[in-house]
């Protein structure tokens, strides 16, 4: 999936670095960690031109794979008076947060990228969709889809045939209550028919067992073992339902951003 | 405590610089700052990089320390200590904290010997510097349970440095906690519970766990009861709730023995934790 994501949006966002020093050319044989540190080094040396030397930086962890390494860089950089290292500075941290998978500081750099950029770009605009859909916001996805596609570089048709109508996540609550007000209801809500068909069938049974017992004058054996099994069952139950809707909702995220990232953009 | 620090890290810097040694300075700067902004590996590297360019020992032992510091702050207590051991005595202030740094990383590591060891064969150049000294091996008898020990050391706390006297006063307290501690007895936890299910429990302080096993073993002896008498003895029903009864009232014997030794355990767990905090807290506020 990581790789994947690299592969549609961000190997284009690549900054050309130019050998101007000696951390320049380490970079440029790819000797990227003496690279980074370098970078480090100059700009703790020196005390200027921050910016532009930690975003080499990012971009040697960038280079060996390591996002979150590349993400704490960038994150780093505070201000930058120059307005296109600015914007690589804005892309990249979007970018290098949504391949850490933090997606909700990826939100937050796309809202900085609008309030300070306001400049259109399409690999961002899909980190949106994909952040979107990570957070768990499926209405706000379908419908940045619908408005933004020819932004998103998909094409119209493809835009309004790809929600299908039964991408609904899940409400964990809702499996948990359902459960708790009819056995076995809520792993059904939560997509397992036949889960909950057995867990109600189980709870059913015990529920025939105490039943049985009571009415044949074996009290003790109906109001606790039975009341027991019934009241473990009841609440397990319930939890597990819980637990499959929330397995649900991430089985969903994924297949809508890997079918998202497998249409081919303009 | 900040200004010593600051004092303590001028005087290294200007020895350097007045050495000649400018460069290495700054490179001890940069280490620094790889270690403040958590950038650990980076660290680690680069002074693997610049390993080779300084020869002299007060570099390597500069050089030591700090690979020290930063395996300490990524818990790597094992390299740490390693690196830590190669600074030499001829760098006094840094060979002093070394000591302090090995000694408790020793002791997180239960190697409670070689913390004893290495501060009973360092003399410390400040009476602050001694009386941690003190402190340090007088808890770590208090680790090894050593109580007579603790007792003659903590004879010399002289409770005069603000640094220190609350960890000395919460060091005492702790002793006498241990001292009080009355340990229970298995045998006895199991007697009470095989008399009373749950009693056992209650022995130990255990009330919630106590009842649970009394009711659990009470539904399950009563269903046996109920079933004696409908259905008879041979019936399958009284052999699966005698039966029950029986694995139940068995556990809860065996568990009841069991929890002291658990308790036990936990305990000393909770008192260890406690007393290495406080042995580590005074190193930290001090030389970090």
């Amino acid at each position: 999936m990581k790789q994947y994501l690299l592969i549609c949006i961000c190997l284009s966002g690549f900054y050309s670095i130019k050998a101007q020093n000696h951390a320049d050319s380490l970079f440029a044989s790819e000797d990227y960690l003496n690279a980074a540190v370098e970078y480090e080094r100059l700009a703790f040396e020196e005390k200027k031109d921050i910016a532009s030397l930690l975003l080499k930086k990012a971009y040697c962890y960038k280079a060996i794979g390591d996002y979150r390494e590349a993400f704490r860089t960038v994150d780093r950089i505070s201000s930058v008076q120059n307005d296109s290292l600015n914007e690589i500075v804005s892309y990249e941290k979007v970018i290098l947060a949504a391949l850490s998978e933090e997606w909700a500081k990826a939100e937050y750099g796309l809202l900085m990228w609008d309030l300070k950029i306001k400049k259109e770009n399409t690999a961002l605009e899909q980190v949106r969709f994909l952040s979107l859909i990570s957070l768990g916001k499926i209405n706000e996805a379908k419908t940045h889809l619908r408005q933004n596609f020819s932004k998103l570089g998909i094409n119209s048709v493809e835009a309004n045939q790809f929600f299908r109508k039964k991408w609904k996540l899940k409400n964990p609550e809702k499996a948990y209550n359902l459960s708790l007000i009819l056995p076995g209801l809520g792993q059904m809500y939560a997509g397992k028919f036949w889960k909950g068909a057995f867990s109600g069938t189980v709870q059913l049974g015990i529920i025939g067992f105490t039943g049985y017992h009571l009415y044949h004058g074996y009290f003790f054996t109906g109001g606790m073992t039975g009341a027991a099994l019934f009241y473990t069952f009841y609440l397990g139950g319930a939890r597990y339902a819980r637990q499959l809707a929330e397995q649900y909702n991430e089985q969903l995220k994924s297949t809508i951003k890997q079918k998202f990232l497998a249409i081919p953009k303009k | 405590m900040i200004i010593r620090n600051l004092i303590s890290i001028g005087f290294l810097l200007v020895a350097l610089v007045s050495s000649g040694q400018g460069n290495f300075s700054k490179e001890y700067q940069f280490v620094q700052h790889l270690q403040n902004i958590n950038s650990y590996n980076e660290g680690l590297f680069y002074i693997q990089k610049i390993w080779s360019s300084y020869k002299s020992l007060t570099q390597r032992d500069t050089l030591n320390y700090l690979k020290g510091k930063i395996y300490y702050d990524q818990h790597d207590l094992e390299h740490s200590i390693e690196s830590f051991s190669g600074v030499s005595a001829s760098s006094l202030d840094i060979y002093e904290q070394s000591i302090f740094y090995q000694s408790i990383q020793n002791a997180y590591l239960r190697k409670f010997d070689l913390t004893e060891t290495l501060l009973k064969n360092t003399e410390f150049s400040t009476s602050l510097r001694n009386e941690v000294k003190v402190f340090e091996l007088a808890s770590n008898y208090l680790l090894k349970r050593e109580l007579d020990d603790f007792d003659e050391l903590s004879g010399d706390f002289t409770f005069n440095y603000y640094q220190l006297e609350d960890y000395e006063r919460d060091m005492i307290h702790l002793s006498k906690n241990i001292r009080d501690h009355k340990t229970k007895s298995p045998f006895v936890a199991g007697l009470l519970s095989a008399v009373i299910p749950g009693t056992g429990r209650y022995y130990q302080g255990k009330i919630g766990q106590g009842t649970l096993g009394l009711a659990s073993n009470a539904i399950f002896a009563l269903q046996a009861l109920e079933a004696y008498r409908k259905d008879g003895v041979k019936s399958p029903r009284f052999i699966i709730f005698s039966g029950a009864f029986a694995v139940f009232y068995i556990s809860n014997i065996w568990g009841s023995a069991v929890s002291v030794r658990i308790n036990e355990m936990r305990y000393n767990e909770d008192v260890d934790e406690a007393i290495l905090i406080n042995m580590h807290l005074p190193i930290r506020l001090l030389f970090d």
